[in-house]
C-alpha cells in the first residue's frame, strides 16, 4: 500500500512518549536512586560500626592494663568523677585512688565523644578476690547490633573476660 | 526512498517539533535527573575514599601496634634502661643474649628507627608523624604506678611498670575527602595526609615479681 494512504490517525499516535511511559521511566529511575542511597547509608553505618568496635577493643585493652597495675581498686576505675586531675596522667605524683579516679574520667571523656550512649563497667564472679574472674564490659547504642543473650537489639557490647 | 509530492503541508506541520511547554518540562526533568545522577555519583566517590582511609588507618594502626609490642616482648630482666619522650632504650634478647636497642623518632624521615648497639639505624616503622612516651613508675615500692614521667632512668629509687606509647601515623587519604563531612580527620598542612592517632600501653611484665 503506499504510503500516502496510510491512516493519518495511526501516525499521530506513534509520535512522543505516552505520560504512562513517562512516569514509568521516573519511578523505575527513583526506585534505583533509592536502592542506591540506601545501600550506600548502610554500608556507611557499618563503616562507622567498625571505627566504633576499633576504638572499643583499645579501650578494653587499657582497662585490662590498668586493672592489672591497680589489684583492690577495680571499682574506682570505672567510677568517673568529677574530682580526676588530668595532671597525673602527666607526670605529676598522684596516689592509686587518685590515679585510677583520673583514668575512669579520662576514658569516660573518650567514651562520649566516641561511642553514643557508651558505658564502661567491671563486674566480679564474687569480691574480686584471686581466682575469681574480672569481666571488663562495654556496651552503646548501634543499630545495626540484633538481639544477643547478653545485649537486647539496638546495643552493641564487648567484654573482655580476667582472670585474677 | 519514496517522497510523496501530493502530501499536504499544512497537516504535517502541525504535528512537528515541540511545543515550549515540552521543551521547558523535558529540560527540568533531564536536569532533574542529571542533578540526581551526579550527586549520586560525588556522594558515591565521596564513600568510597573515606572507607579507603578508614581502613587503611586502621590497618596501619594495627600493625603499628603489633610491631611495636612484638619488638618488646622479648625485653631481658634489666628492661628499660632510659627513656624520653621520643625515644626509648632496653635490653632485648638477640642471638640468645641481652643486647640493648635504641629507638628513636627520626622526624626528617617520619619514622621510628631502631639502632642495635654497635649497629646502624634501621627503620622501624614508617610513616610516624609523632611519637610521645609516658612512663608509668613506682616511685614509693607499693607496687603500683604513681607517676607517669616523659622521661626515665632507671635507678632503685623507681621501678617501671607500665609505658605508655601515642603515635600519630601518617595515613595517605585523597584531597577530595577535606571537602567532606569528615571532620574527625586532622589533615597534615598541604599533603594528602591526615593523621590518625594511636594510644596503647606496653606492661613490663616482670614488674614487682
Amino acid at each position: 500500500m503506499p504510503i500516502n494512504h496510510l491512516p493519518r490517525h495511526n501516525k499521530a499516535h506513534q509520535k512522543g512518549l505516552a505520560l504512562i511511559e513517562v512516569l514509568l521511566s521516573l519511578g523505575l529511575s527513583s526506585a534505583m536512586f533509592l536502592v542506591l542511597f540506601t545501600a550506600q547509608s548502610h554500608s556507611q553505618k557499618v563503616l562507622m560500626y567498625s571505627q566504633q568496635l576499633h576504638y572499643a577493643n583499645r579501650l578494653l585493652d587499657q582497662v585490662a592494663s590498668q586493672v592489672w597495675a591497680y589489684p583492690n581498686h577495680y571499682q574506682s576505675l570505672i567510677t568517673a568523677s568529677s574530682q580526676g586531675d588530668i595532671s597525673c596522667l602527666h607526670g605529676r605524683y598522684c596516689n592509686p585512688v587518685a590515679m585510677t579516679q583520673v583514668w575512669a574520667a579520662y576514658w569516660q571523656a573518650d567514651l562520649q565523644q566516641k561511642l553514643p550512649n557508651g558505658e564502661l563497667s567491671v563486674l566480679c564472679d564474687s569480691g574480686c578476690t584471686p581466682g575469681d574472674t574480672l569481666a571488663v564490659r562495654l556496651r552503646w547504642s548501634q543499630s545495626l547490633v540484633g538481639a544477643t543473650d547478653e545485649c537486647q537489639q539496638g546495643i552493641a557490647c564487648i567484654h573482655l573476660e580476667l582472670a585474677l | 526512498m519514496y517522497t510523496p509530492r501530493t502530501s499536504p503541508l499544512t497537516d504535517l506541520g502541525k504535528h512537528q517539533g515541540f511545543t515550549l511547554l515540552e521543551m521547558v518540562l523535558s529540560t527540568g526533568l533531564a536536569a532533574l535527573m542529571m542533578i540526581a545522577i551526579t550527586a549520586s555519583l560525588l556522594q558515591f566517590n565521596q564513600h568510597k575514599l573515606l572507607a579507603q582511609a578508614v581502613v587503611e588507618a586502621q590497618s596501619q594502626d594495627q600493625l603499628a601496634v603489633s610491631q611495636i609490642l612484638r619488638d618488646w616482648q622479648d625485653v631481658c630482666e634489666s628492661g628499660v634502661t632510659s627513656g624520653t619522650a621520643h625515644t626509648i632504650s632496653l635490653m632485648r634478647l638477640h642471638q640468645g643474649r641481652c643486647v640493648h636497642y635504641k629507638y628513636a623518632y627520626s622526624a626528617r624521615g617520619h619514622s621510628l628507627t631502631r639502632r642495635r648497639s654497635g649497629g646502624r639505624n634501621s627503620g622501624f616503622l614508617a610513616q610516624v608523624e609523632s611519637i610521645n612516651l609516658f612512663f608509668g613508675v613506682d616511685s614509693d615500692k607499693d607496687c603500683l604506678i604513681d607517676q607517669w614521667r616523659q622521661s626515665y632512668q632507671a635507678s632503685e629509687l623507681v621501678e617501671l611498670h607500665q609505658v605508655r606509647v601515642i603515635l600519630q601515623l601518617r595515613v595517605p587519604a585523597s584531597k577530595q575527602l577535606r571537602a567532606g563531612k569528615s571532620s574527625q580527620w586532622l589533615w597534615y598542612q598541604d599533603d594528602d595526609v591526615v593523621l590518625h592517632p594511636v594510644n596503647f600501653i606496653w606492661r613490663q611484665t616482670n614488674a614487682c615479681t
